[in-house]
């Protein structure tokens, strides 16, 4: 056994003489990666493009909604559309009714009601010019918009040559066939 | 490999992993080529050996050296290339049942002159490849790392009276080659 020993010590120096053929670190770690301190400087500058951006988006992202939300009169709160009312020019306060003051049918007779000029007045419109009273819209009824075709003189069709299209006999035998 | 090393790379800082990678290829790469009998194959093996120890070292507890934990990775990635992409490299009746010529195959020298020809460490070197692959990765780990047997039981996934009695099996049968052929 001890030879066997000894031998197997001379066969470790021979395996402990083996070398790996390259970069282990090299190869799976990416070059700046494996320099020790260059990642860390360009994650940073990652990173900060990343913050950046981000901020960038936010800001975006929030100065959008404060511009719709100026925009819009209402909106309501649980994410349904409200029917928004057509504009209605104001009203002036109705006055409060007192004890002693006359029945309201009264008040308002008394009182001219405030109109409001919605249209304008049919007399600022300028007039409108009227037709002249001999004018006809209807044709004279010897007057024809068709040409006849005598007048346009068109010669005649030629017709095609006939075919025999009935298919219902046997084909005839042809030579080759034959 | 100092403590400190170990804890960076586990925290994932790639100069900590890349020192220990140039420390560890050595280890990986004859290890792979002691079974793999290629250079191309064992390379390939390192590379696949690195890989996983980058991916498992955050998980490393230090219950042991990281030349044994280590060790332990590169010993299962051999012997998935073996079995899948390698079958032929196993020989795992090689040492129990002495290789017996085929017709097509041809006859191995004799014993003597094949001393004559080559050294008793490159007849030993020769011998070791036919044993089984769990005692050759025993003999590997227990005489060539110097590991304990705790510690090859602990690369090689098993008990330590399991690595005790391959290695008592496997020094045998290469007693019993090589006085074969010191006799012959």
């Amino acid at each position: 056994m001890s030879d066997l020993r000894n031998h197997l010590d001379r066969l470790k120096d021979d395996y402990r003489s083996v070398r790996y053929p390259g970069d282990l670190a090299a190869e799976l770690l990416s070059a700046p990666a494996a320099e020790g301190a260059a990642p860390r400087r360009s994650m940073s500058i990652g990173r900060m493009a990343a913050y950046a951006s981000l901020v960038t988006g936010l800001a975006a992202a929030v100065l959008l909604w404060v511009g719709v939300r100026d925009d819009a009169p209402e909106r309501p709160s649980n994410g349904t559309f409200a029917v928004v009312p057509p504009a209605v020019p104001a009203v002036p306060a109705v006055p409060a009714v007192r004890a002693d003051a006359p029945p309201a049918t009264l008040a308002a007779a008394d009182e001219k009601p405030e109109t409001f000029d919605v249209l304008p007045d049919l007399a600022m419109l300028p007039t409108m010019p009227e037709l002249p009273a001999d004018l006809s819209i209807t044709s004279p009824e010897n007057v024809s918009f068709v040409p006849s075709a005598e007048a346009l003189d068109l010669p005649t069709l030629t017709l095609p040559p006939a075919t025999d299209l009935d298919f219902s006999q046997a084909p005839s035998e042809t030579k080759e066939s034959a | 490999m100092d403590e400190a090393t170990i804890e960076a790379a586990r925290r994932g800082e790639r100069a900590a992993q890349a020192r220990l990678l140039s420390a560890l290829q050595d280890v990986w790469y004859r290890y792979a080529l002691s079974q793999l009998r290629d250079p191309d194959r064992a390379a390939d093996a390192t590379q696949e050996t690195g890989l996983r120890f980058l991916k498992q070292i955050g998980g490393f507890r230090g219950e042991s050296q990281l030349t044994t934990w280590s060790l332990g990775i590169a010993l299962n990635v051999v012997r998935e290339m073996k079995r899948r992409r390698f079958p032929e490299l196993s020989h795992p009746e090689a040492a129990t049942a002495p290789r017996v010529a085929g017709a097509g195959e041809r006859e191995a020298p004799h014993p003597a002159r094949a001393v004559e020809r080559m050294e008793a460490v490159e007849v030993l070197k020769q011998t070791l490849q036919q044993l089984p692959d769990r005692q050759r990765e025993a003999i590997v780990l227990r005489f060539f790392e110097d590991l304990s047997v705790e510690q090859a039981a602990a690369a090689m996934g098993c008990a330590a009276g399991t690595v005790k009695a391959t290695v008592h099996q496997a020094l045998r049968a290469l007693k019993q080659r090589m006085s074969g052929i010191a006799e012959g």
